[in-house]
């Protein structure tokens, strides 16, 4: 089967049409991809990665990331949304969480799952927010469903989630980095703000050089390492702007510090997520 | 409508599950949990489910002496109400004068732990905890190894028992044995739950004038980067160590505060931790972090009740830890390796410490400790 083939029905399979099923099956010939679109949905999966080797003696024991607002780019310079399926606990339709932690009891999420909005010729990159949409960021923890349920992403009303929380320890030494909105202004810390915090901190990644259909966005430890040895004390888990430990890995977000946003909107500088082929975007 | 179609059909899924566990009959009467709206339930073990009658016999048991190989302590001899079911000494004294290391802990919503005691990772349901205090020989708590039949027929002997036994577990002959002992004392233990205090008020029912002002600076404090104090004493029961209905699998991690540094030898007789259970020694000096709920009221503080007051407590974070310059356990816990990297001290102003303990406060739930529904029901029929 010709491969520029494979790769268009890999997410081009649209689960609620069977008239579709059978013509991709028949295009190719059966196999993964349509084994894939019989469950309805397609895969985006997320793997960590280091061309450090002395990272490996790291122990990762947490590194968990909300995404939301996915959008597949094509070749043709057009782009079309991945619609987040429902997957409890890890999605909920809008927003999925990826849980990479080596630790992690019940084997962690490596994948969002969801359906491309229309077929794609060939795919050329990805773009996604690393986040919680603000709507759904200051809300009751207590009565929020899967994925925002998780107590240790939590920060408090005030504040919201914990969009990327990544705890990782070596030679004894424990060190964190934990990313989410601040300068969020309400009446106390159990009261949702009403209009948006002063540094929303959610991060636009866009990668490209990679069919993100087929190949994994890999998740940088090795950029996470090299800032935890950066900074021989202290921890990032908030004052992203006054914080000494923040400085070197809030710069890996691609944020503006000041304004918790990035210039062009999408975080070009970032360095927390790559492909296999390139270091960045 | 669909409410009700749920709940109906909730009730005959609970009923036949305890006709087949029970081997045949009804098995007793299904206890409903009474939380707050938005509260998820705890999650009860598949053959022991929750009914009325377990309870009630649980709640016998939890008062009794007998229950002790010597007949000098009941559950509730370390566990008092008053005390949010803690007791006010440093640390416990079991049923043969055997002084313990550790501080009796406060039994709050404990329906929702997902492990039991100061430090253990293996220890993941109340039933499986009872076999501790029941029969624990180290330190002896209420002594029964070696006096089961002496105990049980003591139970036996009594009416009373006869009758609570047959409703708690009908239809099984032999019923008064230590597995249903353990069952019913888990099934009262569960219903120990708090969730009425100022701060769930505020917080969860919206109510802006439950918290006095100084509370809400508090709060801001003890929620605060500055303060660190949530990362650990987190979500509904300011705990990590949370699991229930809607719950996913969480980490449940142990966490060394900087109470005690030893170094790297092992010195006898002192509380490791974690690294008892574990043999790892990453896991030395590692504890949990125990709910804050009606927190004032289980002084004194931390595994070995070596802090007297909240005051005392605050100061300890503050210093990012203590050290102790005389005597067998010397050293700078302060430097500990180990320690979490949320302790690493903070300052306050008078002002700013009396206000994060006036929140501390705040989690104190007065009808728990008063609540008729967990007290003595062998007092209160002396008392009728």
């Amino acid at each position: 089967m010709p491969e520029s083939l494979q790769k268009a029905v890999s997410v081009s399979c649209m689960p609620r049409s069977a008239a579709i099923i059978i013509l991709c099956c028949l295009a190719s010939i059966g196999i993964v991809a349509c084994s894939r679109s019989e469950h309805g949905s397609a895969a985006i999966q997320f793997e960590l990665s280091s061309d450090d080797p002395t990272a490996q003696a790291v122990e990762v024991r947490l590194l968990r990331f909300y995404v939301h607002d996915i959008e597949l780019l094509e070749a043709d310079g057009t782009s079309h949304r991945f619609e987040i399926a429902q997957r409890s606990p890890w999605q909920d339709g809008e927003v999925a969480l990826l849980d990479l932690s080596e630790t992690e009891p019940d084997g962690g999420n490596r994948v969002v799952e969801g359906s491309p909005a229309r077929n794609a010729r060939e795919l050329i990159g990805v773009r996604f927010t690393v986040g919680v949409p603000f709507a759904r960021n200051h809300a009751n923890p207590l009565q929020a469903a899967a994925p925002l349920d998780r107590g240790d992403m939590f920060w408090s009303w005030q504040t919201g989630y914990k969009f990327m929380r990544v705890d990782l320890a070596e030679a004894g030494r424990d060190w964190s980095f934990h990313l989410g909105s601040t300068g969020c202004v309400s009446a106390s810390a159990v009261r949702a703000p009403a209009s948006e915090c002063a540094q929303p901190n959610l991060v636009r990644v866009e990668l490209r050089g990679f069919d993100p259909s087929r190949e994994p966005i890999r998740v940088r430890l090795d950029e996470l390492v090299r800032s935890m040895r950066a900074t021989p004390s202290g921890v990032c888990t908030g004052a992203y702007g006054h914080e000494p430990a923040c400085e070197d890995v809030f710069g890996k977000t691609g944020l503006d510090v000041v304004s918790g946003r990035c210039p062009t909107g999408t975080c070009v500088a970032q360095r927390l997520f790559g492909v296999a082929t390139s270091s960045g975007t | 409508m669909r409410e009700f179609g749920i709940g109906w059909r909730r009730a005959l899924f609970a009923t036949c599950a305890a006709w087949l566990l029970g081997g045949c009959g009804l098995g007793g009467t299904s206890y409903t949990w009474q939380l707050p709206e938005g509260f998820p339930s705890p999650v009860v073990p598949d053959d022991n489910p929750m009914t009325v009658e377990k309870v009630e016999l649980g709640r016998h048991l939890f008062y009794d002496t007998r229950l002790s190989a010597n007949g000098t302590q009941s559950c509730a001899s370390c566990h008092q109400q008053a005390h949010a079911f803690s007791e006010p000494a440093p640390t416990a004294t079991g049923s043969t004068g055997q002084r313990h290391r550790r501080n009796s802990m406060a039994l709050v919503n404990v329906a929702y732990g997902a492990t039991f005691t100061w430090a253990h990772s293996g220890i993941t349901s109340l039933e499986q905890h009872m076999l501790i205090p029941l029969f624990g020989e180290n330190p002896i708590e209420l002594g029964a190894a070696g006096h089961e039949r002496e105990i049980l027929d003591r139970l036996r002997a009594d009416e009373r028992y006869q009758r609570l036994f047959a409703a708690a577990f009908p239809f099984q002959p032999g019923r008064i044995n230590f597995e249903n002992v353990t069952k019913a004392l888990a099934s009262f233990v569960r219903t120990l739950n708090s969730f009425d205090s100022p701060f769930d008020r505020y917080a969860y029912g919206g109510d802006d004038s439950a918290l006095t002002e100084s509370q809400i600076r508090g709060m801001n404090l003890f929620m605060s980067e500055r303060l660190e104090c949530s990362h650990c004493h987190s979500g509904f029961n300011f705990s990590q160590f949370v699991t229930h209905e809607e719950s996913t699998p969480s980490e449940r991690p142990f966490h060394v505060t900087g109470l005690y540094y030893l170094g790297d030898g092992y010195v006898s007789g002192f509380d490791y931790g974690l690294f008892e259970v574990t043999g790892d020694p990453a896991d030395k000096d590692r504890f949990k972090a125990p709910t804050l709920r009606n927190i004032e009221y289980t002084a004194p503080y931390m595994h070995d009740g070596s802090l007297a007051t909240l005051e005392e407590v605050l100061d300890f974070y503050a210093a990012g830890g203590r050290e102790i310059t005389e005597g067998p356990y010397r050293g700078d816990g302060r430097s500990h390796p180990a320690k979490s990297v949320f302790v690493r001290g903070f300052s306050l102003t008078d002002e700013e410490k009396q206000d994060v303990i006036n929140f501390l406060r705040s989690l104190s739930d007065e009808r728990f400790v008063t609540d008729p529904r967990y007290a003595n029901p062998w007092k209160a029929e002396i008392e009728d």
